[in-house]
């Protein structure tokens, strides 16, 4: 190790320490704690007993909800996180323009991500799919004609509730423009000159020049927004009372946790959250391996 | 795994140290009795008041009070039993009584009870046999609230011209005047419903419909939910009322407003009916200008007979209590004469003491002008099985089951053979 490799190693563990404390002294008894559990059955009162692979057994052969939970979390994932994403990019690319006063739609864009995805939001939001008197169905109404009695029912319908979260998640694209908007300016500009004098025409330069440039940060934010919109659940419980409703559509797998902890069985609410993180985990897996499309500049140059 | 235990216990510690720094030294000296309850700010404030008094008159021992929310209620004096840390009384629930009795979290009474002889005669007998299991009783009792009484909108009435329902109504009468109390504008947007339930409550309909949850309420060993044609009754009329009669409010007009937002709209004249059990009355009271209000009990179903889910409570001492005796001593004033007579005068609630109920002070002739039909409701109330799985079978199987028949895309027939299985699976737990 060279000097400055050993430099780097360093402060790199140093700016990694606040979460390296954080994981072993306050996260690694409990995660440890519920590994072990999630072969036992336990309900906080009797002795803990130990069951071997039975919650898991039950949990692949005998539970539907399971099953539902999964399949409603991946719905989830697989539609809020491509369409997020393409929309914090779009957004960013405007926001990037050198226009007047650019830094005040910046605000106004990024400005629903400081109100947050909270409690009041979740508030605010059911009233707005509510399919008689809310917003969205007046708003439809106007431009599409559709009589309100005909429009989607939203959180009252089986087939519209997880689309309603979805849409409900875009609530969030200011967050991701942030991001993506540092990435734009970390683009440097010789590379649009480089282009430029090749011939190259602005649309040709955002895909040759931007995406590859922001290739990083799209990768990173699609770690990030997967392993989050997996864990998806103060919006579901707030909106559904924590009942996953109508007729289990909303029930995610956090929140599927969460009620098998509330009926005080510690063992199998375990199992579920280690299925959720093998599951989070090969999906990250899964990105690194087919992570070649990503340009790293610093690489190339070494 | 001593170090994992190590790990927690530190853990646990921790959060102790600064989430109840509070509660247990703020007082040096004297014995501290720990009261936990949940309810209205107005049905707490009865407590600390009586709680206030207890400890004017008596030195050496300080009784607190700690709220916690219903929903959690349950969740944290369990986890709290488990972790050493409970209160010494507890304010319980007819329904949060089973998870806590069979978790054999309950002191039983009947030792304190003959040593004091203590005459449980004046309190409804419903309510005692419910906090009673195999001769033991576990819970003196406070209140209890049939759920089933229809608020209904006097002026809504007269205006579809039709006569004030009395209580010996039938669904025949209650549909024909549902339908009748609906109002619609001129686009064809209802303004006013015919009737809603304070919160999705078929609960209500399958008991009143004669239905069954289970083989024995007090020792259940099978669900009887979804073979109970009765039950399967109850279902559908309630479905009925939304898809094919049409007056009851759907799910979908009800999003967004949850238990609040129902009696909202009955105060804004929004539905002209309205089930609950006794205790809007002091809102209905202090909110409601414009039109006269009444309550009458559910209607009969077609065979005659009626039932009523029935929520109530009452004071226990937890088992893991070092000061029993002094918790006992507490339970006998805060459950007494003097705080059913407080509570009789809210409004709030119906006291679980029946002379307090038949008195002057409970019955002011204020509206509802029909409050004492409370008394004979007490006839029809019906309590939910005793079995730790309650409240997991009710909510996360029966209810998603249920809300594919509230939309319509199923019958309640399709929905009880879909439940036959699931209800197999899950016996009621008892032990």
């Amino acid at each position: 190790m060279t000097s400055a490799e050993r430099k780097e190693a360093i402060s790199a563990f140093i700016f990694l320490s606040p979460f390296l404390i954080w994981m072993v002294f306050l996260m690694g008894g409990p995660i440890l704690a519920a590994f072990f559990l999630s072969f036992c059955k336990w309900d906080i009162f009797n002795p803990i007993q130990f069951v071997g692979f039975e919650n898991y057994k039950e949990m692949f052969f005998n539970d539907p909800r399971f099953w539902k939970a999964l399949y409603n979390t991946a719905y989830f994932t697989f539609l809020s996180v491509p369409i997020g994403m393409a929309l914090s990019i779009v957004v960013a690319l405007l926001m990037n323009q050198k226009v007047k006063g650019i830094a005040i739609f910046r605000t106004i864009y990024y400005l629903p991500s400081i109100l947050g995805s909270g409690v009041a939001m979740a508030v605010l939001w059911k009233w707005i799919f509510n399919a008689d008197s809310g917003l969205l169905n007046y708003v439809l109404n106007v431009f599409t004609g559709i009589p309100i009695s005909e429009c989607p029912k939203w959180l009252a319908s089986e087939a519209w509730s997880k689309p309603a979260l979805v849409i409900m998640s875009f609530w969030n694209v200011g967050g991701g423009m942030i991001i993506y908007l540092a990435g734009l300016q970390g683009i440097p500009s010789t590379l649009y000159e480089a282009a430029e004098i090749d011939g190259a025409n602005r649309w040709q330069q955002l895909w040759t020049v931007t995406l590859p440039g922001l290739s990083p940060v799209i990768f990173f934010q699609l770690i990030v927004s997967i392993v989050g919109s997996f864990q998806i659940f103060n919006q579901v419980y707030v909106m559904t009372d924590g009942l996953g409703g109508p007729a289990d559509s909303t029930l995610v797998m956090v929140l599927y946790i969460y009620q098998k902890f509330k009926y005080f069985q510690m063992g199998y609410s375990s199992a579920l959250a280690f299925v959720l993180f093998v599951v989070i985990m090969l999906a990250t897996w899964l990105q690194f391996k087919f992570s070649k499309w990503v340009y790293y500049e610093g690489e190339l140059r070494k | 795994m001593k170090n994992l235990r190590r790990v927690l216990a530190g853990v646990a510690c921790l959060a102790v140290i600064l989430g109840l720094g509070l509660y247990g030294c703020s007082k040096s000296g004297g014995t501290v009795i720990h009261i936990s309850s949940w309810g209205t700010p107005e049905e707490n404030q009865i407590l600390s008041d009586l709680i206030a008094d207890y400890n004017k008159a008596h030195q050496g021992i300080t009784v607190q009070l700690d709220r916690i929310p219903f929903n959690e209620y349950v969740t944290k004096l369990l986890t709290q039993v488990a972790g050493g840390e409970a209160p010494d009384v507890i304010f319980v629930e007819v329904n949060n009584f089973a998870p806590l009795y069979l978790r054999g979290a309950l002191e039983s009474l009947n030792p304190y009870i003959q040593a004091d002889h203590v005459d449980l005669s004046g309190y409804y007998p419903q309510v005692v046999d419910r906090f009673t299991v195999d001769g033991q009783t576990y819970v003196i009792p406070r209140d209890t609230a049939p759920i089933g009484l229809i608020f209904y909108n006097k002026k809504a009435f007269d205006e579809a011209g039709l006569a004030y329902p009395t209580d010996d109504w039938d669904w025949a009468t209650f549909v024909a005047d549902g339908k009748k109390l609906v109002k619609a504008d001129a686009t064809g947007k209802v303004v006013r419903w015919g009737f809603i339930d304070e919160w999705p409550n078929p609960d209500a309909w399958v008991c009143d419909a004669g239905g069954s949850y289970t083989d024995s309420v007090k020792h259940p060993t099978k669900w009887t939910y979804a073979t109970d044609p009765d039950t399967l009754k109850g279902i559908q009329f309630r479905a009925d009322l939304m898809n094919k009669y049409k007056f009851m409010m759907t799910p979908a007009s009800l999003t967004a407003m949850g238990g609040m937002g129902t009696s909202d709209m009955f105060v804004n004249g929004q539905v002209a009916m309205y089930l609950s059990g006794l205790w809007p009355t002091p809102r209905f009271r202090q909110q409601i200008k414009d039109f006269k209000w009444d309550i009458v009990m559910m209607p009969k179903n077609p065979s005659g007979g009626r039932a009523f889910p029935t929520g109530g409570s009452g004071y226990g001492i937890l088992k893991t209590s070092q000061h029993k005796k002094e918790a006992w001593d507490v339970v006998k004033f805060i459950s007494g004469e003097e705080g059913e007579k407080r509570l009789a005068a809210t409004g709030l609630a119906q006291p679980a003491l029946m002379a307090d109920v038949n008195s002057p002070t409970f019955l002011d002739g204020k509206d509802p002008q029909n409050k004492k039909v409370v008394i004979e409701a007490m006839k029809y109330v019906k309590y939910f099985p005793i079995c730790k799985n309650w409240f997991e079978v009710h909510d996360s199987i029966i209810g998603p089951e249920l809300d594919k028949v509230w939309s319509g895309t199923e019958t309640a027939t399709e929905a009880m053979e879909h439940l036959k299985p699931l209800l197999e699976k899950n016996p009621p737990e008892t032990n």
